[in-house]
């Protein structure tokens, strides 16, 4: 069998990555272990979040698969930080995991130009004589030749599950783990790196107490991701809130010496964002309780996954503390909770276009690059895939812009900067927060998407109309007046300035906006809510612009700038900063190390002398 | 503006001159600083051994004539002012000769600096640092400053390094600590409970680094205020002789004086220099008594008993014999009594009064209580802890940005109680942030760096 390029693994950059790569033309195998579990939810039922959320839109603007499969599949959804204003409002949605990963297994299956390859990835290949990549041997001994190979295996590769004193092999319950792969890649000379994950225990449903229970239904009005119109929603379910006790903090507190993760047993660093309750319990003794909330897998399961109680903990001490919460008093498990430890790449090994910089052609994307989470999965896999197919174009990689999307960003930090801990995206990683949000998704994508054809013509045509609609609509309204009681009357603007006010509580208090669209109205509000400071973050970008063109001289071996100590100067002269605005994005980095070495390096760019450590060099 | 700051850093390398003392004296000093500077030898022939001086004759680069005979000292690279390669010469302070050479130095390519480009440069070759360059700037500054304190001030560049440090990365570590509550309290929006503990602590946070910082600000204007004038105000009850002693003191018949009680209704003040050069500003201020007068004279007399609370001395003038202290009225010291209309002329050296015949004595008044005035101020300059000086020492740059960053604490405190959208309170905790570092010169902008040369005087 030969591609043009294989990808390994089905989940979330899987799918994106060999869905870009087949439909950019490419022939393209997707080796996976189970054909039925391609873009399997392994974890909580939902799908975006804040800054996920956005992560989400921005697939969509680039023609992913994502966006559009939650909005089919989505049970109940909420806007969240609807207090906040409009940058950092974020849609986050629950799905019915099964029809989620059916979805995309199907759709997967009836992609044209690619392959659905059923097996173990074993090794990566390389052409003896020439060094170069050559596919990959599957765990029947067989080999899928192809010019470049996307390693996209999640929490596979060297899998090892972890509950209480029990240890198995595995990715994920009740599936194998991708052994050996991580040696063949550790040979092709990629650091390969511990990390650890876990999921809470499944409950069922018919066990629960819901009666006591805080609901919390989801948005009666269901944003959707995708540009796409949904046909059919699903009937929509509800949520329950409850929480831990101090009798719950007690029965965990006694059992930390049962804990993989106090033993010492685990030794990959966690995502502190996720943490286990284990960890809570013991990182936060002040807190009398923590917040759980009870949610559906599905329309036809009775598995509920309590958000918030991911653990380690052996099963019998699971159900020992679950009983102490509010409504689980006769609580049954469907299974316990575990956590995952598995292998990782040091992405800082790779280019921006999450190619190797050993192996021409090798692509790694997801999970496996030290982040947690679908969405930050799924954007690099489609960041993967744009890059790949460039490769196979003999194009450069795309070098990711901060200030144009989420995805970039992340591309930029984990390439970059790198990540000691399971990366998530958030808000605040943004120095751009303000420009990057959901609404302007499509708009500030479009043009990397249409550049690398990633668009159907209905997208595209969708998008145009779009644009047009937001111009005349952004016209009438900015002109528009609102009367607040019989003798006052303010502009439209003046009132969305203030917090409280947005276009949804307009249009509930039954103000008349026309029939203008959502977007429409969003971008109105932004625009007056943000006044003053888009433009700030605008100019801050052409300042950056001038410090990028600041070029910094040869390093040489950099041995004496007063205030820079060893420990940064190896950092510099390992990343070689080609300007002072690359210098200062070097993670450790302080201010006054970057004022020291420029003083000591930068050179302008039309300045016609070199500086006195080049030219003595 | 912006080109302008960054020619600093198109211009580095090239030759630049500049006179470097002022013209009007019998030497002109120009010095001449670039990475490479041996097209002058076209003018001075060879340069002496460097780190040495030599006599040399200054010859027109085009037509060879000799304009002068200068001495030449020769520094080289990395061991000069600006760590470049820096001649200095030495030639006669004639406005035409002096002109003559400068036009030579054009035609071989060398430019006449910007404002503080050689601080600049040796800033940006580490010869000194950022906070050194303005503390010699501070001392260049400030108007009437004493040698001694003003090399103190040189000297204190490095404490004053550490204490601003300490100060700046104490509220910077505040900044810090809100953001991430603030950025929990968005990026974690599920768990609302949590949320509005996290704005409370950010509040909080910012909060005290925004008064730590008001604190230094209001000691720096005191202190700056000090610096540059001393405030005496003269105090005492009607028709004393404040007056009488305010144009002794001022030299000129400033203060209406006349044997009317209550001739001077309102506060008139009067800027002199004292024969050893201190500045004094003299405030003469209403008599001060409490039986009935006019409303005019009562707001007179109250702005009277505020600028007296808030000058460095107050004189209270007194007949003798009827001489109630003020102290209390004021709620501060007198800071010394003159004893007016008195027969013998004496200061008495335990309370520091003095006893004079303002009519009498008038020719020897003013040097009388300028001399004693002086001898106070210099006690309580030596008394005034390092801390007062290192405020002197914060530029006004320094002082500038504290106040930005202030600025936006405040803005981002309306952001956090609800007036704004909060995510906007990160944007200004950030630029707060960014001010506070460019305080101690970290991450400053190329522009920003050439903005605070271009605020040196030409030459330095």
């Amino acid at each position: 069998m030969t591609f043009d390029a294989v990808v390994i693994g089905g989940g979330h950059a899987g799918v994106e990555a060999s869905r870009v790569l087949a439909a950019r033309g490419f022939k393209t195998a997707l080796i996976t272990f189970d054909r039925n579990k391609i873009g399997a939810m392994s974890c909580n039922p939902a799908i975006g979040g804040v800054a996920k959320g956005h992560l989400v839109y921005e697939i969509d603007a680039l023609g992913g698969m994502m966006g559009k499969t939650a909005d089919r599949n989505s049970i109940q959804g909420r806007r969240l930080n609807m207090n906040r204003g409009p940058a950092v409002r974020s849609t986050r949605v629950q799905c019915d995991k099964d029809l989620y990963a059916k979805t995309l297994s199907a759709e997967m299956a009836e992609q044209k130009n690619l392959t659905i390859v059923v097996g173990e990835a074993k090794s990566i290949l390389m052409f003896n004589s020439s060094r170069e990549l050559k596919g990959v041997r599957l765990g029947d001994g067989s080999e899928v030749l192809a010019r470049s190979v996307l390693v996209t295996s999640g929490t596979f590769m060297g899998g090892l599950m972890f509950c209480g004193e029990d240890r198995s092999v595995g990715g994920r319950i009740g599936e194998k783990a991708s052994n050996g792969l991580s040696d063949s890649i550790a040979e092709l000379g990629h650091s390969i790196f511990r990390l650890k994950t876990g999921t809470p225990a499944r409950l069922k449903a018919s066990s629960i107490n819901f009666s006591k229970l805080e609901k919390q239904w989801g948005d009666p009005e269901l944003r959707r991701f995708s540009w796409r119109p949904v046909e059919n929603r699903l009937p929509q379910l509800c949520c329950y809130l409850t929480y831990t006790s101090e009798r719950t903090h007690d029965v965990i507190r006694s059992n930390f010496s049962r804990s993989p993760l106090f033993s010492g047993d685990i030794a990959g660093v966690g995502p502190r964002y996720c943490p286990s309750v284990e960890d809570k319990v013991k990182r936060f003794p002040e807190r009398e309780r923590h917040q759980i909330f009870l949610e559906p897998e599905g329309l036809s399961t009775d598995s509920i996954y309590p958000n918030g109680l991911s653990t380690s903990l052996p099963a019998d001490v699971q159900l020992e503390f679950l009983k102490t919460i509010d409504g689980l008093e006769r609580v049954e498990l469907l299974r316990p909770g575990y956590a995952v430890e598995y292998d990782a790449m040091d992405p800082t090994e790779l280019n921006c276009g999450f190619m190797s910089k050993n192996v021409p052609g090798l692509f790694f994307a997801g999970q496996i690059n030290r982040t947690s989470g679908y969405e930050e999965a799924a954007s690099q896999g489609l960041w993967a895939g744009i890059n790949a197919s460039r490769w196979l174009l003999g194009q450069e990689a795309r070098r990711p812009r901060r200030d144009r999307s989420y995805i970039e960003t992340l591309v930029d930090d984990l390439t970059r900067i790198g990540t000691k801990e399971p990366y998530r995206m958030f808000t605040s990683r943004s120095e751009y927060r303000l420009l990057l949000r959901e609404d302007n998704a499509m708009e500030r994508l479009f043009q990397l998407a249409v550049e690398e054809s990633l668009l159907s013509p209905e997208q595209i045509a969708f998008h145009e109309q779009r644009m047009s609609a937001v111009a005349s609509g952004r016209d009438t309204l900015s002109k528009a007046r609102i009367r607040l009681s019989a003798d006052r009357v303010i502009g439209l603007w003046d009132y969305l300035r203030r917090p409280e006010v947005t276009w949804e509580s307009l249009l509930e208090s039954g103000y008349d906006l026309g029939t203008l669209p959502d977007e429409v109205l969003e971008r109105i509000e932004v625009e007056a809510k943000y006044e003053g400071y888009l433009g700030r973050q605008e100019r801050e970008l052409v300042e950056l612009s001038k410090m990028d063109s600041l070029l910094l001289g040869n390093l040489g071996e950099m041995s004496l700038v007063n205030g820079v100590s060893t420990e940064v100067r190896e950092k510099v002269l390992r990343a070689r900063p080609r300007s002072v605005l690359e210098l200062s994005r070097i993670s450790g980095v302080t201010p006054a190390a970057v004022l020291a070495i420029s003083r000591k390096y930068a050179q302008s760019p039309d300045s016609r002398v070199v500086s006195r450590e080049t030219e003595s060099n | 503006m912006e080109s302008n700051s960054l020619n600093y850093f198109r211009r580095l390398g090239q030759n630049i001159y500049a006179p470097a003392s002022a013209l009007g004296g019998p030497v002109v000093t120009l010095r001449i600083s670039g990475a490479e500077i041996n097209s002058l030898k076209k003018i001075i022939g060879d340069f002496p051994p460097a780190g040495t001086f030599s006599l040399r004759a200054i010859l027109d680069p085009q037509t060879g004539d000799l304009i002068d005979r200068a001495l030449v000292l020769y520094f080289k690279a990395p061991h000069s002012f600006t760590g470049e390669d820096v001649l200095e010469i030495q030639m006669h302070g004639v406005q035409s000769l002096v002109d003559r050479v400068c036009l030579s130095l054009k035609k071989i390519g060398i430019a006449l600096a910007l404002p503080g480009e050689f601080s600049f440069r040796s800033v940006k070759n580490d010869r000194q640092s950022l906070i050194e360059a303005e503390g010699l700037q501070q001392a260049f500054a400030v108007d009437g400053i004493d040698a001694k304190i003003a090399s103190k001030l040189l000297g204190l560049s490095s404490e004053v390094e550490i204490r601003l440090n300490d100060l700046i990365s104490d509220s910077t570590k505040l900044l810090q600590k809100a953001r991430a509550r603030i950025e929990a309290g968005i990026d974690f929006s599920e768990a609302e409970e949590e949320q509005a503990a996290e704005i409370a602590s950010a509040t909080t946070f910012v909060g005290s680094a925004h008064s730590s910082l008001s604190r230094l600000l209001s000691t720096h204007e005191n202190f700056s205020r000090s610096g540059a004038e001393i405030r005496v105000a003269i105090v005492g009850s009607p028709n004393v002789g404040k007056s009488t002693l305010f144009n002794l003191l001022c030299g000129v018949d400033r203060a209406l004086v006349s044997p009317i009680a209550g001739t001077t209704r309102d506060v008139i003040d009067v800027r002199v220099k004292s024969p050893s050069g201190l500045t004094y500003r003299f405030f003469d201020t209403a008599g001060i008594h409490e039986e009935f007068s006019d409303s005019v004279e009562q707001q007179g007399i109250a702005r009277g008993l505020d600028w007296a609370s808030r000058a460095d001395f107050v004189i209270q003038v007194a007949k003798k014999g009827h001489g109630s202290s003020f102290s209390s009225l004021l709620n501060r010291d007198i800071d010394f009594q003159i004893w007016s209309f008195s027969e013998d002329k004496k200061i008495a050296e335990k309370t520091n009064d003095l006893f004079l015949d303002l009519l009498r004595d008038a020719k020897e008044a003013p040097s009388l209580v300028f001399g004693l005035l002086d001898r106070l101020h210099k006690e309580r300059l030596k008394a005034q802890s390092s801390e007062s000086l290192i405020l002197s020492a914060t530029s006004d740059r320094q002082i500038l940005l504290i106040k930005k960053s202030m600025e936006e604490m405040s803005l981002a405190l309306e952001c956090l109680a609800g007036a704004r959208p909060l995510e906007l309170s990160g944007d200004h905790l950030m630029k707060s942030e960014e001010y506070l570092q460019a305080v101690l010169g970290n991450g400053l902008s190329d522009e920003y760096v050439g903005e605070i040369f271009s605020q040196f005087c030409l030459g330095k």
